[in-house]
């Protein structure tokens, strides 16, 4: 009951104030009646339905009254958000006098499939190619589809993931390279085309097929040994393959082959330790962020001359807090602010690192769930609006640092502040008062959020400046 | 009115270069049609310019000297307004820079002359003066005359006309610089930001990633591509604000502006007005990204729809 006391003191003042973005953020909780005094605030005027019909922050109860409009334009907009829930789409697909909305309606991923499956796509071609592309387009919808489509629309049907292995099969009949190798790819490939593509003369077509997770190992093995290295860096990404081949990898010339193989996930300790003395940086950088990277080797990158290679290190969950301590005093601020940003930084390193003035580490810091207050409330000071915004995104910020950006001069700053779960109620009917009309928007859609939306400011008198520019 | 006047420009003790350039243009107009070719500096002391100006086809120096040498738009409008009334010259030339911005214009309003902008090309048509710049966000060339005028303001643009290095041995003489109340101060310089690995504003060539890339982990590869293409990585806010990427990779309203960038690829970057404000000006953007509604489309020369980490893939395999 008191939240819909509550709920009816926000649709009063959104009204009151003739504040649409206040309006757009009640309406979604407001009932029937408060919904029917918020729209001659919300859709004031054409510029406003306009601005909330492509705004994607607008709530999807706001889409669905501007789905209504009598100005195609705007429906059209709909159409085209990506917020569109699939009622709208399905009331919006009726729209058979408007090609451009039924387009839209075609791409959407949130229409339902039988509502794509109802589009006249026959009469548009536009509506048929985008079909193609649209993962909920049923499969009996592509068999229709594919006998029309153009080449590249056949594409979007060769990696649809609704397509069969009876569509895949006629699409490899075609004479276009591409369009093989993405049937090749596609996870629902049928053997006899998989084995064919592994002996397709077109390099890209066996690339893809070695990057189909579907790809037996079989074949991926044989793969490892094909004569294009962009096959073979494609084939040691997913082969389960043995050490002993492994370590024929890690000796490639192919550095794109020895780069892959340093992202695999699992490594043995002989392919790590020769991976960490690669020649190319590459290798090493991505050894360094590797989890099976082992301590020395970590310990040996984090002396690497490449400073990309010591920060891979710092980013790595396999880090030591010794070798963290040593990273905190690395002479490059880059690999500094890696180890700023872990959660688990070490308290000395934490430290030493809190005293610092380079924007990357104090970001870094400001952001950091550790982080002791006093140092929070030094760079939420800070005239850096990026660092500022570093505490504001700190989640485990305390409510009496943030108190301190309620006024933060950068509106997209308190935007962002509206989120944050230590703010009181109180102090996001502060921010309902906002000068900047995103702010308001952001504060009551959190007050709503909480089921418990007083916001006393927003009963009160406030002119309504429109920032229609700034997205929150 | 003949001649041609050139307005040299400097700060804090250094002549900017395209001061240099803008007397080529002077003196490749003079080769054309044989007029008098003088420069003006404006300094509190602009002996300290005199020899760096005196290039080939410079007839005449003319010092005036200020009580200041940082740059008010009040006192040089009046300063310039004053020589071009002591000299008379058919054509003014300025650098297109930002310091000109705020008066050349106005010294054309001021004498009544013909005047036009960021001009890249400059010639004479019989006795008429052509000069050339772009119009709708470079799209088109435009030629602009100027019937009935008798004096024409120019601000060249920069790295069009090669600077002449061969010295001259140009007259040199002083005109007084009028009495002005500048409306404005000069408090200071602040300097640019000089952390950072990169100077983004000064990038031809970036690839931007943005909230697409999911995870940190997953930025590796975009700057492996950037390495492959020769491209610079930059990103969008709120890559820099997780800490995946510097700030001073940062485009956009926070961040940086691309100054010189000509090709902008934007990956998985939905286009708010905060970045787009430090990228929209690059005259070729291309973006990529899932979402075919993205605000980043409305303002991009060529469009992908596609998944960005594959379209990254197949780029990698082609460099």
């Amino acid at each position: 009951m008191m939240l819909v006391d509550a709920l009816a003191r926000v649709v009063a003042g959104a009204v009151q104030r003739a504040d649409p973005f206040l309006a757009a953020a009640a309406y979604a909780a407001a009932d029937e009646e408060g919904r029917g005094r918020l729209e001659p605030v919300l859709l004031a005027s054409y510029r406003l339905k306009r601005q909330f019909a492509e705004a994607p922050f607008t709530p999807p109860a706001v889409l669905r009254r501007l789905a209504g409009e009598p100005d195609r334009r705007i429906r059209l907009k709909v159409a085209r958000h990506p917020a569109a829930p699939p009622e709208v789409l399905r009331q919006l697909a009726r729209e058979v006098a408007c090609v451009e909305i039924l387009e839209a309606v075609a791409r959407h991923r949130n229409a339902p499939a039988e509502v794509l499956a109802g589009l006249p796509w026959r009469e548009h071609p536009g509506v048929r190619d985008a079909l193609c592309w649209n993962p909920r387009a049923p499969v009996a919808l592509l068999r229709a589809l594919i006998g029309t489509a153009p080449l590249p629309a056949q594409k979007g049907i060769a990696s649809n993931p609704n397509a069969d292995a009876a569509l895949l099969a006629r699409l490899w009949e075609s004479p276009d390279p591409y369009l093989r190798a993405q049937v090749a790819a596609h996870p629902g490939c049928p053997p006899a085309i998989m084995d064919a593509a592994e002996r397709s003369p077109e390099a890209t077509v066996r690339r893809m097929l070695a990057g189909n997770p579907a790809a037996s190992l079989q074949a991926l093995l044989r793969l490892l040994g094909d004569e294009a290295a962009e096959v073979r860096a494609a084939a040691v990404q997913g082969a389960s393959v043995s050490a002993e081949e492994l370590s024929d990898l890690a000796v490639d010339p192919s550095s794109q082959v020895r780069r892959t193989e340093a992202r695999r996930a699992a490594l043995p300790a002989a392919v790590v330790e020769r991976l960490s003395r690669d020649p190319d940086a590459w290798v090493r950088r991505w050894l360094g962020r590797n989890r099976c990277a082992t301590e020395p080797v970590l310990a040996r990158l984090a002396t690497d001359r490449e400073l990309e290679v010591r920060r891979a290190v710092s980013r790595n969950p396999g880090c030591t807090p010794a070798l963290l301590n040593r990273l905190a005093m690395d002479p490059d601020a880059w690999v500094r602010a890696g180890v700023a940003l872990r959660p688990d930084i070490p308290s000395e390193a934490l430290a030493r690192l809190s005293a610092e003035e380079d924007p990357d580490i104090a970001s870094a810091i400001g952001r950091n769930p550790n982080t002791a207050r006093e140092v929070l409330l030094r760079i939420a000071a800070s005239g850096n609006s990026d660092l500022r915004r570093a505490v504001i995104l700190n989640r485990a910020a305390p409510r009496q640092v943030l108190l301190t950006l309620l006024e933060d001069p950068y509106p997209l700053n308190r935007v962002v502040l509206a989120e944050h779960p230590a703010l009181g109620e109180e102090d996001l009917e502060t921010l309902t008062a906002d000068p900047d009309p995103h702010v308001r928007f952001a504060a009551l859609r959190a007050l709503i959020r909480r089921g418990r939306p007083e916001p006393a400011a927003a009963t009160g008198e406030l002119t309504s400046t429109d920032n229609p520019g700034r997205e929150p | 009115m003949s001649g041609i006047l050139v307005i040299a420009e400097h700060r804090r003790g250094v002549l900017n270069p395209a001061t240099l350039e803008t007397i080529a243009a002077a003196a490749a107009l003079k080769q054309v049609k044989p007029q008098p070719v003088a420069v003006a500096i404006i300094a509190r002391n602009p002996d300290e310019f005199v020899g760096q100006v005196n290039a080939a086809g410079v007839d005449e120096i003319i010092k005036v000297a200020v009580p200041t040498d940082t740059f008010q738009s009040d006192v040089y409008e009046a300063t310039v307004a004053a020589v071009v009334a002591a000299r008379g010259p058919a054509v003014v030339l300025f650098a297109h820079t930002v310091d000109t911005w705020g008066y050349a214009a106005a010294v054309a309003v001021r004498g009544g002359f013909g005047c036009a902008t960021d001009v890249f090309a400059v010639r004479y048509e019989g006795d008429a003066l052509v000069a050339t710049r772009a119009g709708y966000k470079e799209k088109l060339h435009m030629d602009l005359d100027f019937p009935g005028r008798q004096t024409v303001v120019l601000t060249l643009r920069g790295n069009v006309f090669k600077p002449i290095e061969e010295p001259g041995s140009a007259a040199v003489s002083a005109v007084d610089a009028p009495a002005v109340a500048a409306r404005t101060a000069h408090l200071g310089y602040i300097e640019p930001d000089q952390t950072g690995d990169v100077d983004i504003a000064q990038a031809e060539y970036m690839l931007s990633v943005g909230r697409g890339v999911g995870e940190e982990d997953n930025i590796e590869q975009f700057k492996e591509l950037a390495d492959a293409l020769g491209f610079t990585l930059g990103c969008s806010r709120p890559v820099a604000d997780n800490g995946w990427l510097p700030k001073s990779r940062q485009v956009g309203q926070s961040g940086k502006t691309v100054v010189s960038c000509k090709i902008y690829v934007a990956m998985g970057i939905s286009g708010s007005v905060q970045h787009m404000a430090g990228m929209k000006h690059v005259p070729t953007i291309i973006a990529i990204n899932k979402d075919a509604e993205a605000s980043i489309f409305s303002i991009a020369r060529y469009g992908v729809v596609g998944d960005m980490f594959e379209i990254a893939k197949e780029l990698r395999n082609h460099c």
